[in-house]
């Protein structure tokens, strides 16, 4: 069950339209538009396949982004207990 | 954090914050994150895929690799990475690893013990050696390889067996990069960095889909682009690529018929007064291709040939599209162009490099901040291993060359055997390698890192040698084509299993460490030649390599005083700092932005009057009198044009998804399923011409044999050309294209063949 951290870099005067578009996709969570043009999002996939197809779709189907860049991948098999720490 | 929170959505929490640091942003004041208890350890090292060279940490758990994440305070890549990066933990465990070595037996590779390989590799090639002489065997190499292990290698068959052919699949991908900087600026490799990239006005991507094989040098670009709006971007390539996305401007030319292009650029350029007289004048030669000297109006004159309407009837690309480019790269104060395999895996890949440097030279465009001609390289360590640590059949470590007797004492001397043990003679290039296995001429081979079977240009013809002779194939992966013909495969260490270093695109070395123990029995690369050697009787000579550091102090050694100084990147510095950029002459040196102009220490070493009225001194071993050369380089098509019988060019090239040969990223069957397989890209109105329609089975045939493909009827290729990507094993497209190679650098023409397409 891994979980990204991905920096999306969009057109500045896209960004705002971008945002939206993303916090209506499944198993995506953003965290806001940074430096103009960066948003931070977290994805969360069943496989690093599932990553890389949502990954494509948000490169593909959301007009002003120009890439998805991960920055911090966590393979761990990830149980959703609650957390002791 | 609330007690309630889940694991998961603290590992979310942690994901999110790391990645806002990567831009200077805190998400979470205060916060303390999953990593900073979970019992992570992190190790500083770079990405296993490509020449871009980013930075990566690798989070390791009980010896497992739990996470991984860009480097923050990588300069290259400041902590992102691209899709690929996705996969790195995936191939180190990947099911097809190699966990120990095997033998052929009866047609049947077998496991079989390390020692019994060993003596088995050791005894034949003495046989061969004592039988047929050092050059009936030969190495093949990798730019995906550590210096260290290339520096093993070259030491082994140059030194010690006593033959010049070693060779590696850089000679495919760059050697003509290579031809063209030793030409055009008289030394390898670029005069800037990446650092020019924020830094400059206009770029020039010459056939380079940096967007799908540069991922994050095509990231900056587009960053720099979005926060600059005035940076323009120029692509010339036959095929629309992602990397389109941006462009203010396309030049579609003609696959193999670019050259008028750059020269009707240079003609527009000077005509409209871009050309800067006091650059050329001081700094300059102009010669032509039997390197004859001429003055700037000779060379004005030559290029009265490729006016823009005179390019346009050879390239198909309009006039006006190569006048407004030419006209966007002489206004632009600063430009960087760069190239990768579109200009060099061609039959003129030098000449194709030349010209492009040329738009730099008689512009002034070169030497300052924002102003490059910078080719991108494929894979992590083809500069630094290959380039660099002389891996090739020309070559010496650390920038020497085979056919002079100063040089042959001076790396004799440090390996520790007799100068006369390094033949004078350059050996054989990768093409007449493989061409001299068939013939029986080179008996055996020992093949590193690479999967030549499918990588070759008209493959299918090399297969025959590598069937025929004894094949030794250091591998992590198996299968793979090469290894279909192996006697003996050997399992080697993968990326985290071992130490080393990797030298960049922009001439940065850095090192990897060791994090996690090689799978099964592999082995690090270097050791295994290092005890190949000393089972071939090589005990002394071989003694002394305890150690990578060993290695890499002994080669460093060979670089002082040399134009790429490595003296002052040794292994503690390295350890500690991300990747240093030679010239790095001293420990307190902190490496070179610009080479021949201020800052960079052999310029800076310079007489007073060498410099005079120069801001730039090219003092590379192939330049005279500190100029570069503008070289007259006239049109020349393609070795296979396209015919009335072939009426289509086949070219081939890289997607994001997927690497190489796929040794790497077909081993994760989720890379696969997302492009599970090859296709053939062919432009809608070819596609009606010919009765095909999206996802028909169609047949590409050219001279070399056929075979089947899904076509994607897609307006990428320019009409008359169709596109396969060459990762799939199971459609080696190599296998149609010509091994024409280019008369000075020996690379092939992987991006023109003349084919014909049809429908099942
Ligand atoms: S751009 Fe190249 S080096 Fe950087 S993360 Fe992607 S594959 Fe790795």
């Amino acid at each position: 069950m891994p979980i990204a951290g991905v920096l999306i870099l969009t057109q500045p005067e896209l960004s705002d339209n971008a945002l939206v578009k993303l916090n209506k996709m499944n198993k995506v969570t953003t965290y806001g538009i940074h430096k103009e043009n960066y948003i931070i999002a977290v994805l969360e996939g069943n496989s690093i396949s599932e990553l890389e197809t949502i990954t494509n779709s948000i490169t593909s189907k959301i007009p002003g982004v120009i890439g998805v860049y991960p920055s911090y991948v966590n393979y761990e098999e990830i149980e959703t207990q609650e957390s002791t720490e | 954090m609330n007690k309630k929170q889940t694991r998961r959505e603290f590992i979310k929490v942690t994901a999110a914050a790391s990645t806002a640091a990567g831009i200077g942003v805190t998400l979470f004041p205060g916060m303390t994150f999953a990593d900073q208890k979970s019992g992570t350890n992190w190790h500083k090292s770079v990405c296993r895929y490509c020449g871009v060279g980013c930075g990566v940490m690798i989070g390791e758990k009980g010896g497992k690799i739990v996470k991984v994440k860009g480097d923050a305070q990588n300069t290259i890549n400041k902590g992102h990475l691209c899709v690929k990066a996705f996969y790195l933990p995936k191939a180190v465990n990947a099911k097809t690893r190699l966990h120990h070595p095997m033998i052929r037996k009866n047609g049947k590779l077998v496991k079989a013990s390390w020692d019994e390989a060993m003596k088995l590799v050791a005894t034949k090639f003495n046989d061969i050696r004592k039988n047929h002489g050092g050059n009936a065997l030969a190495f093949y190499g990798s730019g995906q390889a550590e210096t260290e292990e290339t520096y093993m290698a070259n030491k082994l068959f140059k030194g010690c067996i006593g033959t010049n052919n070693v060779e590696g699949n850089p000679r495919l991908c760059m050697a003509s990069a290579v031809g063209g900087y030793l030409t055009s600026l008289g030394a390898d490799e670029p005069a800037g960095t990446y650092e020019d990239i924020e830094k400059t006005e206009l770029f020039f991507l010459a056939g380079s889909n940096t967007a799908e094989a540069h991922p994050i040098v095509f990231e900056r670009i587009m960053r720099h682009k979005a926060m600059n709006p005035n940076v323009k971007i120029i692509i010339l390539d036959p095929r629309k690529t992602p990397t389109d996305q941006v462009a203010d401007l396309h030049l579609f030319p003609k696959p193999g018929y670019d050259l008028a292009v750059f020269n009707a650029m240079a003609h527009i350029l000077i005509k409209e007064g871009f050309a800067d007289d006091a650059f050329i004048k001081n700094h300059l030669f102009f010669k032509d291709n039997k390197k004859n000297k001429h003055s700037f109006e000779e060379y004005k004159k030559f290029l009265e040939d490729y006016t823009p309407e005179i390019a346009e009837e050879i390239s198909g690309v309009p006039a006006k599209d190569i006048v407004k480019a030419a006209r966007m790269f002489g206004k632009a104060k600063t430009a960087m162009s760069m190239w990768t395999m579109g200009l060099n895996q061609r039959k003129r890949g030098v000449w194709a490099n030349n010209l492009v440097h040329n738009l730099h030279l008689i512009t002034g465009k070169i030497g300052v901040p924002g102003s490059d001609s910078f080719s991108l390289t494929g894979q992590p360590n083809a500069c630094g291993g290959v380039r660099e640590g002389g891996g090739l059949c020309h070559l010496l470590p650390g920038h020497h060359l085979v056919v002079k007797e100063a040089h042959r004492e001076k790396v004799a001397k440090v390996w520790g055997v007799p100068a006369s043990n390094i033949q004078p003679k350059p050996g054989k290039h990768t093409i007449a390698m493989f061409s001299a296995l068939n013939a029986g001429e080179i008996k055996g081979m020992y093949i590193m890192c690479t999967n030549p079977a499918q990588s070759l240009p008209n493959a299918k013809k090399y297969w025959k040698g590598l069937k025929e002779q004894f094949i030794v194939v250091a591998e992590s992966f198996f299968p793979t084509m090469t290894t279909e013909y192996a006697d003996v495969v050997l399992p080697a260490s993968f990326w985290t299993e071992k130490e080393g270093v990797y030298g960049c695109t922009e001439r940065r070395s850095q090192y990897m460490p060791q994090i996690t123990d090689p799978q099964g029995e592999a082995k690090w690369d270097a050791f295994i030649l290092r005890d190949l050697g000393k089972e071939m009787g090589f005990e002394r000579e071989f003694a002394k390599y305890e150690t990578a550091e060993i290695m890499w102090d002994e080669y460093r050694g060979l670089t002082k005083g040399k134009d790429m100084n490595l003296m002052g990147a040794s292994y503690n510095r390295l350890k500690k700092v991300r990747g240093l950029v030679w010239p790095v002459p001293t420990e307190n040196h902190p490496g070179t932005y610009k080479r021949f102009t201020d800052g960079d220490p052999i310029y800076d070493a310079l007489p007073a009057e060498k410099k005079k009225g120069r801001r730039m001194y090219f003092y590379g071993p192939k330049a005279k009198d500190g100029r570069a050369t503008v070289w007259m380089r006239p049109h020349d098509g393609p070795g296979e044009p396209t015919s009335a019988e072939y009426p289509f060019a086949l070219t081939t090239g890289r997607i994001l998804e997927q690497w190489h040969t796929m040794t790497m990223t077909g081993t994760s069957p989720q890379l696969n399923r997302s492009v599970p397989h090859a296709y053939v890209e062919i432009n809608p109105a070819d596609a009606r011409s010919k009765g095909i329609t999206n996802k028909d089975q169609v047949i590409i045939e050219t001279r070399r044999g056929e075979m089947q493909f899904e076509a994607r009827v897609i307006d990428r290729p320019i009409p008359g050309t169709i596109f396969v990507p060459w990762h799939w094993p199971d459609k080696p497209i190599n296998v149609l294209c010509s091994d024409i190679f280019d008369p000075g650098s020996k690379e092939p023409e992987y991006k023109v063949a003349a084919a014909r397409i049809r429908k099942v």
